[in-house]
């Protein structure tokens, strides 16, 4: 194959633009909704509370707030629906010679939220510690915690507002099931262990959840972060969601405005 | 036969066990427009819906040529907290055919939008954000439209800026659907009429809006309005006929034995016939 063969079409780029400019509208839109608000207070909150007490478990600690980071998130997805303008949507989707890119473009929506939530959730111990004269955690922090923690964050925010995007009015015609399915679905997903222990039969069902759980308790299984024993966990995370929103994207463009 | 733009066969939609479409089948080709009428509640939207893609028919099949553009003006538009600046920048950003920023401007002029660029969506009235849903329908090249009660809370300027943009794009072969109750816009771009009558699709009717009385219509365009009501009441005080003013056009029914009548008045008057239709006794 030539090299000219292999560039890239123009229709390409074409289709990544307007991806692009779908993402910038969404994120202007987002922005000027007061969704973000009560998503960003309970976060602090909890990382007010979190970490003032000392000294604590660097990797334990983190692996805790991952959890309240998928949750938030997984509300902020829920909470999208109540922006969603259908009949704006409607005219962008006719508009969009790929349909699938509307829907994409609310995806990447969800991993910008979730990358400003994994920078909070990183740099706010990390302040705490530096002004605590780095008396908050049990061991110095190193770089490879606050990398790894920072993906940690992201890949699970992703997750969790991929899956609360499903609670959307296309998918669940009562919005109050929506509501109690994620609130249920959310609960399951970080207690997926120990509901696992108590009632075996469960295991049978919970593993095609997202592997927030086997992830975050993975994470803190030991004192510093080893990349060769934790990377099958991330590229587990990272499948599960990339399949994840594959699916609410091949959903929401054959379900269309029903 | 001119190419085709949208092919429809057999379309049936239900809704909970209800059919509200049955066994539709339509095609229009470039430069063809076909306006669907019907009591409210007929599936008329519904219809357009299927034709333009946003909602799946229960059976049946719609066909568009592969790479086709096209675009939507719905019935309204959402408040939401972005500027309407914004959002139009936005809309015009996602035209992937780098189309002239000026033609957005010059949407935005003859629509009267351009004071309002500042303003939030959400404090702009029914018939602005109607304009914003009829600029983002017109900001990059189309060659099929689809309209549901496009003209819906406009003032009557617009409403004839958005005819004469329309015209000209049909012309220049693009093709329209509309869903629609607007006399005017039916009976200025309409080739084709269809009533839906109990899901069904009453084919090919004379329809002349509102009525299936034996009469004819001609819409015509004064260069007086004034005068226009008063010459036709001297001119014709003891027959019987409508006048309807849309502002810079007038359209007058009659039983068509006066239509010979209306002619000759407008001929003398110097004033422009735009289109004269007749209607069958149903």
């Amino acid at each position: 194959m030539t090299a000219e063969t292999k560039a890239p079409h123009p229709k390409h780029f074409a289709r990544a633009a307007h991806l692009m400019e779908i993402f910038r509208y969404e994120k202007e839109k987002y922005k000027r909704s007061s969704r973000m608000i009560l998503p960003a207070v309970l976060l602090f909150f909890y990382l007010g509370f979190a970490y003032s007490m000392a000294p604590q478990y660097v990797l334990d600690s983190f692996s805790i707030c991952s959890l309240v980071v998928f949750l938030l998130m997984l509300s902020a997805g829920v909470m999208y629906e109540d922006i969603c303008f259908p009949m704006i949507d409607q005219t962008i989707f006719i508009k969009t010679e790929k349909k699938e890119l509307l829907f994409a473009g609310r995806c990447l929506l969800i991993a910008y939220i979730s990358l400003g939530a994994a920078a909070v959730s990183v740099l706010y111990p990390l302040l705490c510690d530096l002004a605590n004269k780095k008396g908050l955690f049990m061991r110095p922090l190193t770089a490879a915690d606050i990398i790894s923690a920072f993906f940690l964050f992201w890949i699970t925010g992703v997750s969790g507002g991929i899956t609360g995007l499903f609670a959307n009015r296309r998918i669940f015609r009562k919005r109050e099931t929506a509501l109690i399915l994620s609130v249920l679905l959310g609960l399951l997903i970080i207690l997926k262990g120990a509901v696992g222990e108590k009632f075996a039969a469960v295991r049978l069902i919970t593993w095609i959840l997202p592997p927030v759980y086997d992830l975050s308790v993975n994470y803190s299984a030991e004192e510093y972060f080893h990349f060769s024993g934790l990377w099958i966990y991330f590229l587990w995370m990272a499948a599960y969601t990339v399949l994840e929103a594959w699916l609410y994207i091949r959903i929401m463009a054959w379900k269309k405005f029903e | 036969m001119g190419q085709f733009m949208i092919e429809a066969s057999n379309i049936q939609k239900k809704y909970d066990g209800k059919t509200v479409l049955k066994d539709i089948s339509l095609q229009a080709e470039r430069g063809e427009a076909i306006g669907l009428v019907g009591v409210n509640g007929c599936g008329k939207s519904t219809l357009l819906r299927i034709l333009a893609g946003l909602s799946n028919p229960s059976a049946g099949e719609v066909r568009r040529p592969e790479g086709i553009r096209m675009a939507f003006i719905p019935d309204r538009y959402e408040k939401n907290n972005m500027t309407l600046g914004r959002f139009m920048e936005h809309m015009y950003l996602m035209e992937t055919e780098g189309e002239d920023h000026d033609c957005m401007e010059r949407y935005l002029r003859q629509f009267h939008l351009e004071t309002m660029l500042k303003t939030p969506m959400k404090y702009l009235s029914k018939g602005t954000l109607q304009k914003a849903a009829v600029i983002q329908a017109l900001l990059g090249k189309r060659d099929l439209m689809f309209l549901d009660e496009p003209l819906s809370g406009q003032d009557t300027l617009s409403q004839m800026t958005l005819i004469q943009e329309l015209r000209r794009r049909k012309e220049e072969g693009m093709a329209l659907i509309m869903a629609c109750h607007e006399t005017c816009l039916i009976e200025e771009l309409a080739d084709r009429i269809y009533e839906i009558r109990e899901g069904e699709l009453a084919d090919g009717i004379p329809y002349v809006y509102g009525t299936h009385r034996k009469q004819c219509s001609l819409l015509f365009k004064p260069d007086s309005r004034q005068s226009v009501m008063e010459i036709f009441r001297q001119r014709l005080p003891e027959e019987d006929w409508r006048m309807t003013d849309f502002g810079s056009i007038c359209r007058i029914e009659a039983d068509t034995g006066l239509a010979d009548k209306l002619f000759g008045i407008c001929l003398e008057k110097q004033w422009h016939i735009i289109r004269y239709e007749e209607a069958d006794k149903t």
